[in-house]
């Protein structure tokens, strides 16, 4: 297993935000998470990359114990996200935000910036070069196009590709997608599914934990849903057997009390 | 034709500019700050039309033209005025941007106020002075110590500051700030509020910078000779800072302003990333304090208060965060500026204030605005 984690738990007082969960990704799996608003599918995700410590319940990550390591530990061990409001440095340019997210594989240091002055320079050029190869790699030339300009005068669509983007130019293992598609119109969304399936063509290691509200989206790329509520899992398996799960159906459209 | 404009026209600009900085400084207040104002709608106008962002680039694509132009043009300064006085603004002009240029790896880069400037100032001025003093420290070998000493208080503000943001770190900075001036002015080896005295002037060998300088046939005041000591410390600070915001420090840095949380997730060691900033702010500061001392002679805590930390971030501010130029040019208009109003005496300030009041309300970003990095001019390198 790339990611597995038992009986993880988070308290936040009085409330329990995810409550006992245990989850097994495998390599190269594409998992959709699903639930109701609140349901912490994103404190999930905030828990595996380190920026929540769980109250109980541990986080393996191939194999090592992750639960207690700070967040750009975890990100330099191979897990990679996005977040649900878009998190991108949008004062920065669209190139800076991509090589931003190449840090944890770059090695240079002050030292090197002021010393090896020639030597850091090519490296960053290097690094744009890789950026460059990211962007028509992944979605064409919508975003090659516009490395230069600022991330803020990108349009939506475009600034959560960008985010995207930016998560795997850290070279992931693991990549946390929160809700991809919101905000996209249906036009949109489709290439939004399109480039994941591109995506995990070349690279076909890599494994995805996709949030969503967009059932298309969770139909047409995932293999296997899991879905929460009030923090906890209450049904795990194919598109089609979550959607006849009468647990599901409860939680969605809200269940007569017996 | 396109290209010749595109050299010309910035070697006018150079010119003009220099022109202007050097009448500012000159002359009196009645002519110099009508051309003051003339000079920062000049900027503004042409910054609105795009035409700054030209020239910049045309001058960064053409390093090799430009950069001799800038530097003569410094260099030959001192020649054109014999009055020590506007020297000695010049030698201010020049430490203060570099303490700038190092502020502004916490302020400008990452977004981290810092209003213990002054101290860390203080902290290098302080240790080279004392060691100079009383342990017949050999100057050259006191200034960096003072300067690495001054790093070293920077990580020790840099700690909290880990735990602390944006107007809670204001105030553990003033804090520290307000300790700094308290510990000297109580402390018996500092010499409390008396200061320092007869620190050792600085020498290179036999040859002392404080003696008038013979140069091309021609007798400068001694401050010329700090002049060109802190004009090459500034070149190599310039030097620095641009070196590190184009590298995977200064991106992360700019990741931390923009967005720390999203900072983190792409894998940066956010204690680091901040220390650094702290320290190498600090060891800039603490080496401009270290100069400074020698430059003087006499130091006392009335010259690092908190008063002179926020004036430094104003300049800053009024300049344009992560930009050199405004930076520096910040630093030129807000040093000088109390020099010209020195006539109206108390009315002074309130004048300083009104203008960095109005900067601050109409155009926020400062004078240069900061710039995206471009990767095809240092790709061309």
């Amino acid at each position: 297993m790339l990611l597995s984690t038992s009986k993880l738990t988070i308290k936040f007082g009085g409330l329990t935000a995810v409550d006992g969960v245990d989850l097994e990704i495998g390599e190269g799996e594409i998992v959709g998470l699903i639930g109701p608003n609140g349901s912490g599918k994103t404190t999930l995700f905030n828990l595996i990359t380190g920026l929540y410590r769980p109250t109980v319940g541990r986080i393996r990550f191939n194999g090592r114990e992750i639960g207690n390591l700070p967040a750009h530990q975890i990100t330099r061990l191979g897990i990679a996200r996005t977040f649900q409001a878009s998190r991108l440095f949008l004062d920065l340019s669209v190139m800076d935000n991509v090589l931003i997210g190449m840090h944890s594989r770059q090695k240079g240091n002050i030292w090197r910036s002021l010393f090896r002055p020639r030597l850091s320079t090519m490296e960053l050029l290097e690094a744009t070069k890789k950026a460059e190869a990211l962007f028509r790699q992944f979605h064409g030339e919508n975003l090659s196009g516009r490395t230069d300009r600022r991330a803020d005068e990108l349009p939506h669509a475009e600034k959560r590709l960008l985010e995207i983007c930016r998560a795997l130019a850290s070279e992931p293992q693991l990549l946390l997608l929160d809700e991809p598609s919101s905000g996209m119109n249906p036009q949109e969304t489709t290439e939004l599914m399109a480039n994941i399936r591109r995506l995990k063509e070349q690279r076909k290691g890599l494994s995805l934990i996709i949030v969503e509200h967009d059932m298309k989206v969770i139909r047409g790329v995932t293999q296997r849903v899991v879905v929460f509520n009030y923090g906890k899992k209450i049904a795990e398996g194919s598109y089609e057997e979550i959607s006849r799960d009468p647990n599901v159906v409860t939680a969605y459209l809200g269940g007569e009390k017996n | 034709m396109q290209n010749r404009a595109g050299v010309l026209l910035p070697i006018l600009v150079i010119l003009v500019s220099f022109a202007a900085f050097f009448f500012f400084l000159t002359s009196p207040p009645s002519i110099a700050l009508p051309l003051l104002v003339a000079a920062i709608v000049a900027v503004l106008v042409l910054d609105k039309k795009g035409v700054i962002d030209s020239l910049m680039f045309s001058v960064s694509s053409r390093k090799a033209v430009f950069l001799p132009l800038l530097a003569g043009a410094a260099l030959l300064l001192p020649f054109f005025t014999p009055d020590a006085y506007v020297i000695h603004l010049c030698v201010l002009i020049c430490l203060y941007s570099i303490i700038n240029i190092g502020l502004d790896f916490q302020l400008g880069m990452t977004n981290m106020m810092n209003f213990a400037t002054a101290a860390f100032f203080g902290v290098g001025a302080y240790t080279s002075a004392l060691l100079t003093a009383r342990l017949q420290v050999p100057v050259l070998l006191a200034i960096p110590i003072g300067a690495i000493n001054a790093g070293l208080f920077g990580i020790l503000l840099g700690l909290p500051t880990l735990r602390t943001k944006n107007y809670y770190l204001s105030l553990v900075t003033i804090a520290f700030q307000f300790i700094f001036v308290m510990f000297i002015n109580n402390m018996e080896w500092t010499g409390g509020p008396d200061g320092v005295r007869g620190v050792t002037l600085l020498s290179f060998g036999s040859y002392s910078l404080n003696n008038p300088l013979h140069l091309l046939g021609r007798v400068l005041p001694y401050q010329a000779s700090f002049y060109y000591l802190s004009l090459a410390l500034l070149a190599a600070a310039m030097w620095v800072a641009s070196r590190l915001r184009n590298s995977r420090l200064g991106l992360a840095w700019n990741a931390i302003r923009a967005d720390e949380i999203a900072a983190l997730c792409q894998g940066i060691n956010l204690a680091n990333a901040k220390l650094t900033a702290f320290a190498t702010g600090a060891v800039l500061a603490g080496l401009t304090g270290a100069v400074y001392t020698h430059y003087v002679g006499f130091i006392s805590p009335n010259n690092f208060g908190f008063n002179l930390s926020v004036e430094l971030a104003c300049m800053l501010i009024f300049g344009g965060l992560d930009n050199l130029t405004g930076i520096v040019v910040g630093t030129i208009i807000l040093t000088a500026l109390p020099e010209k109003l020195r006539e109206l005496s108390e009315y002074r300030m309130v004048i300083y204030g009104v203008v960095v009041v109005a900067m601050l309300a109409f155009r926020p970003k400062g004078l240069f605005p900061k710039r995206l990095r471009n990767y095809g001019l240092l790709s061309r390198r």
